[in-house]
């Protein structure tokens, strides 16, 4: 829970999490070096300096860490643990479900843990799935389309092979599907931020909830216009949100942009941790606010109602959260009783 | 561009010209990231140029070691043909450094081979190549459209005259960032936009508009007129473009400076193209 410096109490979901290990040890070949530098340019390049840790720490983070940094120092109440395999970078993969579930056991009540899989894994990543759900009662799946996997360098949505997968969620009651749509790299046959695969299939499958995660920058044009299009698909903050800090105006006119195209109701916050703090992130979008000029232009403002169903509300619909009920569960938790006393009023 | 045979009558005595580093630098100067739209020497995206007599070395890289591959050949093949074109050039080798297909690429370009050729297993065809180059010079276009028309409306021009504008109407001065425009009401001069109409044109051209004097200044990227009346919801799919690449740029630019530069983010970086 989150208390502003105005006196707000706001319940927060943080929709994009990891446990991830990419320790030397661990890394496979030099995409797994790769990788993991990217992510932590990223992290750099984007935070505020005391927001950035040394880079050992970074590769692999203590469980202990994690808790403390989004329920603790981080005000998070719910976290989701959104899986990625990266099986042909990094031997036991960078964090598989798993990894993650390492949290989920530790903390049942503080976090989601979403499964994934993908469309070239045939009957036995069916089968896979089947499991997950069966073991973890998983609602949703991380789906990294650009995934390498031997000699292929990804999938799209619209392939016949991802439709029996999507069929199946349908089947399973696994409904969100969070598609990771920012920066990637192949396939290289078209523009790879493509996410054109991600309208086809939603336009197929109505009882599905395709969280286009990274709002599809590099190509937010094209997700404003299929958000617009299919009321089932919304858009995920992260990587985006980090701007705040160094370019606030962009980011403010990137949300003006989103509230008028997609409306309050779609747009769900998440750190994508360990890549950036939820701390940060929370306190500057709490005290966000849209400049004159693009209130008037977009017709639009980042009220706080709007930030409360970002923080929080909009996730909790969609994975089926009473938010009072769930932070009745949690407020005495050990980390709610830490959180308590790091913030106390001295 | 002068031809070999003239640039030699200006350096008697030498058999051949000497490139300099200068000399390629200025040949490169306007390669673009094309999906940011900005120059890569600009964008300090080149590691360095080596000169060795007529052989000449382009060393380039990029934010980070996962940029699409697809762009990266655009860069490279780009930069590749510049130098080709020095006069008294013998070979002409690019390379890029610390990227994930650095090898594929760096090999298949110095021998002339096109997209499809090097990356045969994963790409059908080069014309998929040619498609997104078009797409982002049509994104180029709309975002200089955009911040061009927020100019012109800012200063105090209507919708209705600002449609109405031909090519001819306009004098631009970019040394002076001046541009005069020609309305019914009279030549109105504005500062400050003489260089955003000037990367306006230049693109429009580059992408077949503005051919005769008499083209309308403001049309959709196919050429066809803006219906009267529809600006503002015009304006609200191309502020999404522009929005967009200042969104890659910053974000491009962010990720260049931790990786080669180890700077990080600072709240008080200057937000140099809002409007």
């Amino acid at each position: 829970m989150y208390r502003s410096p105005d006196g707000e109490e706001v319940f927060v979901i943080d929709c994009h999490t990891h446990l991830w290990d990419a320790s030397p040890a661990n890394q496979r070949n030099k995409w797994g070096r790769g990788w993991i530098d990217c992510f932590y340019a990223y992290t750099t390049g984007l935070s505020p300096a005391e927001y950035v840790w040394p880079l050992e720490e970074y590769e692999k983070y203590s469980p202990d860490r994690m808790a403390h940094d989004l329920f603790v120092k981080g005000y998070v109440d719910i976290g989701i643990l959104q899986s990625t395999y990266l099986k042909e970078f990094y031997f036991n993969g960078f964090n598989t479900i798993e990894q993650n579930s390492v949290m989920k056991r530790a903390y049942p009540d503080r976090f989601i843990l979403n499964g994934r899989w993908d469309a070239r894994d045939g009957e036995s990543g069916l089968e896979e799935l089947r499991r997950m759900k069966g073991e973890w009662d998983i609602k949703g799946v991380k789906l990294y389309t650009a995934e390498w996997i031997g000699n292929s360098k990804g999938y799209k949505l619209s392939d016949p092979d991802a439709y029996t997968y999507m069929e199946e969620c349908a089947k399973l009651g696994i409904t969100n599907l969070h598609v990771h749509k920012g920066p990637t790299v192949y396939p290289l046959n078209r523009d790879a931020f493509d996410v054109h695969d991600v309208d086809d299939a939603a336009t197929h499958f109505p009882e599905l909830t395709f969280i286009i995660e990274h709002i599809g920058l590099p190509r937010l044009e094209d997700f404003c216009w299929i958000a617009t299009q299919e009321s089932n698909v919304l858009g995920g903050l992260s990587v985006a949100m980090p701007f705040m800090h160094p370019r606030p105006r962009y980011f403010a006119e990137i949300m003006a942009n989103l509230l008028f195209w997609v409306g309050p109701d779609k747009i769900l916050f998440g750190s994508d941790y360990a890549l950036w703090e939820p701390k940060w992130l929370i306190e500057k979008f709490w005290a966000l606010e849209l400049p004159d000029d693009l209130k008037a232009e977009y017709g639009v403002d980042l009220t706080k109602e709007t930030k409360r169903k970002i923080l929080g509300l909009n996730a909790a619909r969609l994975y089926g959260i009473d938010p009072a009920e769930h932070l009745n569960k949690i407020s005495k938790d050990t980390l709610a009783q830490q959180a308590e006393k790091m913030y106390a009023v001295s | 561009m002068p031809s070999h045979d003239s640039l030699i009558t200006e350096s008697p005595g030498t058999p051949d010209v000497a490139i300099t580093e200068a000399h390629v630098y200025a040949a490169i100067a306007d390669v673009l990231d094309p999906e940011l739209d900005e120059p890569l020497v600009k964008l300090g995206f080149i590691d360095r140029v080596q000169v060795d007599g007529p052989d000449v070395t382009v060393v380039f890289k990029l934010p980070t070691y996962w940029c699409s591959p697809n762009f990266a050949y655009l860069m490279a093949g780009d930069l590749r043909a510049r130098i080709r074109a020095l006069p008294g050039i013998r070979t002409a080798r690019v390379e890029l450094l610390d990227h994930c297909a650095e090898d594929e690429i760096t090999t298949s370009i110095n021998q002339g081979k096109s997209f499809a050729d090097a990356f045969a297993d994963e790409v059908a065809e080069d014309e998929e190549l040619e498609e997104l180059r078009r797409t982002f010079l049509r994104k180029g276009f709309l975002m200089r459209q955009d911040r061009l028309v927020r100019q012109l409306l800012k200063a105090g021009l209507d919708e209705a005259t600002l449609l109405s504008l031909h090519i001819e109407d306009l004098m631009v001065d970019e040394s002076a960032n001046q541009v005069c425009v020609a309305t019914p009401q009279g030549a109105v001069c504005l500062e400050g936009a003489g260089l955003t109409t000037g990367a306006y044109l230049r693109k429009g051209s580059v992408i077949g508009l503005f051919q005769a004097k008499n083209d309308l200044l403001i049309t959709d990227d196919t050429g066809q007129p803006i219906i009267p009346g529809g600006l503002q919801e015009y304006l609200r799919r191309s502020r999404s473009v522009r929005l967009n690449i200042l969104f890659n740029t910053t974000m491009c630019k962010s990720l260049f400076r931790a990786r080669y530069e180890h700077i990080g983010a600072s709240a008080s970086d200057q937000e140099e193209d809002e409007l």
